[in-house]
């Protein structure tokens, strides 16, 4: 369950289209007393909300499969406050062909009381830019207050077709919020499980439980929110925000008990119900998978030839139109149009290999934007990716058709240490992906160079193993191909604008199981100050490793770099006959958690070496932690600025 | 997998109620029918007989094989509806609706001038890159005619047709590519958002040909029967992106009342003129082209091949205001006797030209325009005036109008002439052209003339944003030019020269006081900036931003205060809403500044204190714009033991490093214009410190082309680094490339060259 700020780009274009109706709004006492406590919250909000309050009743229906299925409404009220004159404030509601607006009213404040405007919102789309096509849609009300205080109010009645697609209450926004109370009305006939997550003492979440007959009510009440940013580089949301899973467990229907997800086993009954939907025709790929075999006498090679054909020739287009989130294309479909989305490469690779006479599954996962445990929680938010799951020889593999350039027996990180649940005909199984040691992640750079006269000289090897081999792939088949010899040239010049390289030559770049190897021979210029016969010359060239993750001093959200990886480099300079090494920086660690740099400078004979090697294995930093954060980086980018002298 | 929404307040941009969707039946059969009838791809194409590209461009990422566009003006011969410009919505909704879909649709119809235009392109993709570009391709399906079709011709030959019925619409039509939008299409807005659909490509793979063509049936609408109409001017160099085998544009005229002007600069092929079926056909094609390359100090529009063309039309088809008569005309250059005799037929007999909405200041006619700021003038008791202050007032007056909303250069020249001519004051007429666009001689259509007023020995050029009376933006600056009395036609033109602004008219001055942080290597900055003439053109528009400048403008043109004229309950409303925008920027205005010197410095500025705008520049009486600024910059030192290596001279901001194979040149320099930079960067000597290496940082080159002179010196214990640059004139020949080279080379060197700062 992802949700886009990107739309907050076009707020202003936004209200632009909403009707105009300042003429009708006053402020009152009681919105100027709301309006000075949301700004205790959010200094700079220009609207926050006084109160929102959602009540949630169950209900029944018949599913697609026939059989009855619960079914939610939810009635919201958001009462809306201006914290600054002149303040656009709106509230857009999104849904989709599951979660429908069923009813969306707006109120403003006028003299005594809230006035309806009469008038319908505006119905937008919600496509995301990396999705091709899906249903998600918005209607959105606003519009600008003149003053600070002035109030308004928006009510709202949507329709979850099929519970099962209510699956999270946050109790946080993009606004500042004085109280936000969520009431879960649950009937006797419905054994509904309510997962409180992130409910940490920071927070201010009041839990009663009511019981009036055949109805029990759960309310949360939480108090003083603060507006969530988005900021870059953000740690997804369930990690850190508090907020409830919803898991219909079981229902009664006329005395006779139907189970939602009870356990993984309903999750995965529905979930292997959508994936025959698909309507498989799998002669079509039959003669492909000859080509692609022929030839090959090892499993391995069989297998490879298959999921790198994938990888080559699908592209990725993503489905999210009703079912078409949940129910893979056909494998015909994805075959014959050379392109699709995670679930449909996932049933072509596992339907290609069965043919091949592979023990092939298709398989569903959360990748780490997620956090729960499949074990834990059985809710259609655990997952959002789709894979192949495949068996041969005693040993699990993990393929994934989305990952353009990921060796067979490697994982990307998104998805290493992720549960995944495999589609086994009416079973199912449970496989964990292996988290890959940090050291097969590495990239390493050797320099052998030369200190002549004001020029240094040398030769230049980069190596990229593990993720970092994948994110070299993807970099350099997503630059044209005249540009690439650019990108190439630019790594063995250290990305040093005073350095120039030449005879670079490259590793075979289409074979994605070896290794990548860069290196040539390289001049740099304007690098050496010369002092009364004192050389002053610097040969750390990564001295901007992290520092660009200095996080702002209104920072958030917790940082998360999405990669673990170890960059090691090895430096050697050469001097000059008779010269010597006046100074040079003293040895140096530092670390944050697993996260480090160590580094030294040594002489050997008539050559200086720079050993360094940082390591980032703790990819995420909390705002608790930004101090100590920021005194690692502030003592590394110390570190950084160490020249060495040499005296001739 | 499927996203399920969370209620979230989300503020996302507007857009047409018609989201994200499959298209429909209805579309469909009309885009069928559109196809059916426009003979898209036709196999029978001669220009559309290649499919293989040189082994010379086997390295690239992508090839046009070839590319036609066609334009059809004001198309004859088609129905009824796509000549009153019926939208597709209107038909396709005709039948529920009983018609009135139909009569809503055309409610608006007035006078209008239908263009088809129609672009086919075949393009050999040889990598993922031009793959993953080509994915989805995109088709507009707004107005009755428009038609689209693509196909893929495999590796061997195969040619697989795209099925349209996948196509779905496009949510955010800014999102779809220019290569998709045609040339005489109107700019997306609130008022005009047409439908796009975008289909992905099946099937695709390295080495396919992908090949598209399609049909935009485009509309200029008008209010009435115009006199004369000048369509947007197109400028097309002929290296593409991408190399190019063969590309075409054809422009077909069926009405006599149509004329192309045209030129082919810099070797460009000509068009050449046909008859076909009773219509005009001018044909322009051209071959083997490399793709363009990204070269520094290059005017491409006047030194690499191209051709520019626009079409015009005129009520009467012998009108004097037709630039070319016949296509032989176009192929010369234009005498001073032609230019000038086509100039005046504009100036003098040009009034229909204020009816065309090229020419028209905005929401009025330059008459009506003219006589309320001369009516608001005298209110003002600004006519009473001295003729220097009135001249003055009056440019600061239209400059209030300008800052807003953008007039033409004819537009303005007509009603600052005017103006003038109401108290008298006898003008001259100046005409010339942009230099970054064109040659005087080269001129193809009346689009390209620049109108300037000149009075005594000022000249007073369109004031846009910020010019002050007599300063001249520069892309005039020293252009050659033909003048003319502004009230009588038969007086004697003359040939003159737009006043060229030099070295010490353009000059930016920074006053740099840095102090160094030893323990943090973080360097506290004080800077002052003064910049003058064409320097202040260069940054005024940077430094103004999110700063309530336009506050004071009154006093410029003589107004009462900012709000004069707005009724009280207006003036309250509009202050109130102004005093809240200056606290947005004074917020923002900061974090605009300090990403302006990260840039300027690439460094890290740890923070950036502030900000003051000592002097707009935008009176006359202060011309000069000045601002200073303070900030910490992070990492200019680094330690060497106990020495600590300085990168002072960087406070020059980023000098330009030449690479390797940008040393060799054929094309002619072009700086803009001339200039000087003066640095004058001072900084204590840390306690307990001395500094050596001074000598590094003296630079002295002098030559034709300019100079780089840099002097580093100790006083008062202080570090004092003084650096001037001069470019000395705006253009040079490709030959002085190699003085060129020696200047910018010192410069750079200077911005690598470090100090030691040598512990005592």
């Amino acid at each position: 369950m992802r949700v886009s700020f990107k739309p907050y780009l076009a707020l202003i274009l936004l209200f632009t289209c909403a009707h105009c109706i300042a003429q009708q709004q006053t402020s009152d006492d009681e919105g100027g007393t709301q309006a000075a406590l949301l700004k205790k919250l959010a200094k700079k909000a220009k609207y926050g909300a006084s109160l929102i309050k959602t009540d949630i009743n169950f209900s029944t229906t018949k599913g697609i499969t026939g059989e009855p299925v619960v079914t939610a409404l939810e009635q919201g009220q958001v009462e809306m406050v201006s914290l600054e004159d002149n303040a656009y404030m709106g509230y857009m509601l999104p849904y989709n062909q599951f979660v429908k607006l069923a009813d969306y009213d707006f109120y403003i404040w006028y003299k005594n009381g809230f006035k309806s405007q009469k008038y319908p919102p505006e119905k937008m789309s919600l496509a995301d830019d990396n999705i091709f096509l899906d249903d998600n849609y918005g209607e959105f009300y606003g519009f600008k207050a003149a003053e600070m205080g002035q109030r308004c109010k928006f009510v709202y009645k949507y329709v979850y077709t099929d519970a099962k697609y209510f699956t999270r209450i946050f109790f946080h926004q993009g606004i500042p919020i004085k109280e936000n109370t969520v009431n879960i009305n649950v009937p006797s006939w419905l054994d509904l499980d309510i997962q409180e997550e992130n409910f940490s003492s920071a927070y201010h979440i009041k839990k009663t439980v009511h019981k009036d007959k055949d109805i029990t009510t759960y309310t949360y009440t939480a108090d003083n929110l603060e507006a969530i940013k988005q900021e870059e580089s953000s740690l997804a949301r369930p990690f850190y925000l508090p907020h409830l899973i919803i898991t219909v467990r079981s229902y009664r229907v006329n005395q006779k008990k139907y189970n939602g997800f009870k356990t993984l086993a309903d999750m995965y009954a529905w979930y292997n119900f959508l994936y025959k939907k698909a309507g498989n025709d799998v002669s079509v790929l039959k003669d492909q998978v000859t080509t692609l075999t022929q030839g090959k006498t090892s499993d391995e090679d069989k297998i490879k030839a298959i999921y790198y054909w994938v990888q080559d020739n699908i592209r990725y287009l993503a489905f999210e139109e009703g079912y078409s989130g949940f129910v893979p294309q056909s494998v015909q479909t994805v075959f014959k149009n050379k392109y699709g989305d995670c679930k449909g490469m996932a049933n072509l690779v596992t339907e290609m290999l069965k043919l091949a006479g592979y023990d092939a599954h298709f398989a569903w996962i959360g990748t780490r934007d997620i956090p729960y445990s499949r074990t834990q929680v059985q809710s259609l938010c655990v997952d959002n990716h789709a894979i192949c799951v495949l068996y041969l020889n005693g040993k699990t593999y993990f393929i994934d058709g989305t990952e353009k350039y990921q060796a067979l027996g490697t994982n990307a990180y998104r998805i290493s240490g992720k549960e995944v649940l495999v589609q086994n005909g009416d079973g199912y199984k449970v496989e964990t992906v292996p988290v890959a040691p940090l050291e097969t992640n590495q990239v390493t750079t050797t320099a052998k160079l030369t200190l002549d006269d004001d020029k240094i000289t040398g030769h230049v090897i980069l190596t990229f193993n593990g993720n970092t081999r994948s994110l070299f792939h993807y970099i350099y088949n997503a630059i044209p191909a005249d540009k690439r010899k650019d990108f190439t040239r630019t790594l063995v010049e250290l990305a040093n604008k005073n350095a120039e390289a030449t005879h670079i030559k490259t590793s075979d770049f289409s074979n994605r199981d070896i290794p990548i190897t860069v290196e040539g021979d390289v001049e740099i210029s304007n690098q050496v100050t010369l002092v009364d016969n004192v050389y002053y010359t610097g040969i750390d060239f990564f001295s901007g490793t992290l520092t660009g993750f200095i996080p702002d001093k209104d920072r958030q959200t917790p940082i998360d770099f999405e990669e673990t990886f170890i960059d090691a480099s090895q430096v050697t300079l050469a001097l000059p006959n008779g010269a010597k090494v006046q100074a040079m920086p003293k040895p140096f660690t530092g670390a944050f958690k697993d996260n480090s740099l160590n580094a030294s400078y040594t002489v050997d004979g008539n050559t200086v070496v720079l050993t360094k090697k940082m390591q980032l294995a703790s990819p995420v930093i909390y705002p608790a932690d930004f101090t100590a954060w920021n005194d690692f980086i502030n003592k590394v980018r110390a570190f950084n600025r160490s020249d060495i002298s040499i005296h001739l | 997998m499927k996203r399920i929404p969370v209620i979230l307040i989300l503020c996302i941009a507007c857009s047409s109620v018609f989201a994200q969707q499959h298209i429909t039946k209805g579309q469909l059969e009309f885009l069928n029918k559109d196809n059916k009838n426009e003979k898209l791809l036709a196999d029978d194409d001669a220009d559309f007989k290649n499919n293989t590209a040189p082994a010379k461009w086997n390295d690239e990422s992508a090839v046009i094989l070839s590319q036609k566009t066609s334009f059809d003006f004001d198309r004859k011969g088609v129905s009824t509806g796509k000549r009153i410009g019926r939208n597709i919505w209107g038909i396709v909704f005709a039948l529920p609706t009983l018609g009135t879909s139909l009569l809503l649709a055309n409610a608006n119809n007035t006078t209008a001038m239908l263009i088809e235009e129609r672009e086919r392109r075949r393009l050999l993709l040889k990598d993922k890159f031009a793959v993953d570009q080509y994915s989805v391709l995109y088709f507009r399906l707004a107005a009755e005619g428009d038609a689209f079709q693509a196909r893929i011709i495999k590796a061997n030959g195969t040619v697989q047709p795209v099925d349209l019925s996948e196509a779905l619409t496009v949510e955010n039509i800014q999102s779809v590519p220019g290569l998709f939008r045609s040339y005489t299409d109107h700019r997306f807005s609130a008022s005009y958002r047409p439908d796009y659909f975008k289909i992905a490509m099946p099937d695709l793979e390295e080495g396919d040909i992908i090949e598209y063509e399609y049909v935009n049936m485009n509309q200029k609408t008008f209010t009435h029967n115009p006199a004369y109409v000048e369509f947007d001017p197109i400028y097309y160099l002929c290296n593409r992106s991408l190399p190019v085998m063969h590309q075409v544009i054809e422009v077909v005229s069926e009405d006599r009342r149509y004329h192309v002007g045209y030129k082919s600069l810099e070797g460009a092929p000509d068009f050449t003129e046909t008859t076909s079926k009773g219509n005009k056909v001018y044909r322009w094609e051209d071959n083997d082209r490399d793709k363009i390359t990204d070269t520094r100090f290059l005017d491409e529009y006047l030194e690499m091949p191209s051709v520019k063309f626009q079409m015009v039309y005129t009520r009467n088809s012998d009108d004097e205001l037709v630039w070319y008569k016949n296509l032989d005309d176009t192929k010369k250059d234009l005498s001073p006797e032609d230019l000038t005799n086509k100039i005046k037929a504009f100036w003098f007999n040009g009034s229909k030209l204020l009816d065309e909405s090229n020419y028209a200041p905005p929401g009025g006619d330059a008459g009506s325009t003219e006589h309320s700021i001369y009516k608001l003038m005298k209110k003002r008791g600004l006519t009473d005036l001295t003729d220097d202050d009135y001249i003055n007032k009056a440019y600061y007056t239209i400059r209030s109008y300008t800052l807003y909303h953008g007039w033409s250069d004819y537009a303005f020249a007509k009603i600052f002439a005017k103006l003038l001519d109401e108290k008298h004051i006898p003008v001259e007429i100046v005409v010339t052209a942009y230099n970054d666009r064109t040659k005087l001689d080269k001129i193809a259509f009346a689009d390209e003339l620049v109108w300037i007023v000149k009075y005594k020995d000022h000249y007073y050029c369109n004031p846009g944003e910020h010019l002050n009376p007599g300063e001249i933006p520069d892309n005039l600056n020293g252009n050659t030019a033909v003048r003319f009395s502004a009230g009588a036609e038969n007086s004697k033109t003359s040939s003159d020269i737009v006043p060229q602004s030099d070295t010490l008219e353009n000059k930016l001055t920074e006053q740099i006081s840095a102090s160094l942080d030893i323990a943090t290597g973080n360097m506290s900055i004080v800077k002052d900036v003064e910049a003058r003439g064409l320097m202040k053109e260069d940054l005024i528009d940077d430094i103004l931003a999110l700063t309530p400048f336009m506050q004071n403008d009154y006093t410029n043109y003589g107004g009462t205060d900012m709000w004069e004229g707005l009724s009280d309950a207006g003036q309250e409303k509009a202050m109130t809403e102004f005093n809240q925008q200056k606290k947005e920027w004074k917020d923002e205005k900061p974090k605009l500044m300090q990403a302006r010197a990260e840039n300027e410095y690439g460094h890290r500025i740890e923070t950036y204190t502030d900000f003051k705008l000592l002097q707009d520049g935008r009176s006359i009486k202060k011309k000069l714009l000045k601002y200073n600024e303070s900030f910490t910059i992070g990492d200019m030192t680094s330690a060497a033991g106990d020495d600590i290596v300085l990168s002072l001279s960087l406070l020059t901001g980023g000098q330009t490093k030449i690479k390797k194979e940008e040393r060799t040149r054929t094309y002619p320099i072009d700086i803009g214009f001339p200039r000087e930079f003066l640095w004058t960067i001072s900084m204590p000597i840390p306690a307990g410190y001395t500094v050596v290496g001074l000598d590094g940082l003296k630079k002295n080159v002098v030559n034709e082309c300019g100079s780089f002179m840099s002097t580093a010196d100790v006083k008062d214990n202080n570090i004092v680094i003084s650096v001037k640059k001069v470019y000395k004139q705006s253009k040079f020949d490709a030959s002085k490339w190699p003085l060129m080279l020696e200047m910018l080379d010192a410069g750079y060197r200077f911005t690598q060259s470090k100090l030691i700062l040598k512990k005592l």
